[in-house]
């Protein structure tokens, strides 16, 4: 593989290690503020269900009861942009399991996320993302 | 998103029925620029890509995909894959999760970003 290519991979898996480290602290511990991670742009499926908007996903992500994910492994790759304002983007697929607190056992998830960057501010913010229990 | 849809239903079922019958049939389907990242584990090259999943030790592997879900991104299309893999006829499936990015070019559509895992409970 080409050195260049190695080096971007690496740059994209620590950025989607801060990324992941955040999103799913948030999730765990301070789920109102998880919605700060979306734009009404993004494009969320969760389970099979898409949701539109900020508003609507932040409404049904906090109903969801306290959650304790543990992630298992992740893999990250630079993207040619999809932002139209040619941002940086990157793709994470995550996989895990994640405990909520009424149910006995933990659930096993994927979740892939396709990450741009906002103009020069160097945070991420979620273009799409796809939730799934395996 | 139908077309979408649709687009990843036909692609999937094609990369499947491919590697569970003669897995070097896959390469078309990459391109020089393709990524793979298998079991963590990145490859570039559709060559390179297609060597590693000829490699792989098993004589016989059945792929069951049990969801699938297609995004348009800019002008790719993200397939979020999970489902069951029999391996060397084993009853018991292993469960895997795939993500392909498509792009388009003049030759059709091809797989930019792949990425398998294999899941455990």
């Amino acid at each position: 593989m080409s050195d260049p290519l190695r080096a971007h991979i690496e740059i994209a898996a620590t950025a989607a290690d801060q990324f992941m480290n955040v999103y799913y602290n948030l999730h765990d511990t301070k789920r109102e503020f998880l919605g700060r991670l979306y734009r009404d742009s993004s494009a969320i499926l969760w389970n099979g269900n898409a949701y539109s908007g900020v508003k609507p996903f932040s409404e049904f992500i906090e109903k969801l009861p306290k959650s304790e994910h543990t992630v298992e492994c992740y893999d990250a790759h630079p993207l040619p942009t999809a932002d139209p304002n040619g941002a940086a983007s990157l793709i994470l697929n995550v996989s895990g399991t994640v405990q909520y607190k009424n149910e006995k056992s933990k659930r096993v998830f994927s979740q892939c996320f396709v990450l741009s960057m906002e103009g020069t501010s160097g945070t991420f913010y979620i273009w799409s993302d796809c939730f799934r229990f395996v | 998103m139908a077309e979408a849809t649709a687009i990843a239903q036909q692609f999937t079922e094609y990369y499947y029925s491919t590697f569970d019958t003669n897995r070097s049939g896959l390469q078309p389907l990459y391109r020089e620029t393709s990524v793979l990242t298998w079991e963590g584990a990145a490859i570039q090259g559709g060559k390179a890509i297609v060597d590693k999943l000829v490699s792989l030790p098993f004589t016989s592997v059945q792929h069951r995909v049990s969801t699938q879900d297609a995004q348009p991104v800019g002008d790719m299309l993200v397939i979020a894959v999970t489902g069951q893999l029999l391996i060397d006829g084993e009853q018991n499936p292993q469960f895997f999760t795939q993500t392909f990015v498509l792009r388009r070019d003049d030759a059709g559509f091809y797989v930019q970003n792949d990425f398998f895992r294999l899941v455990y409970g």
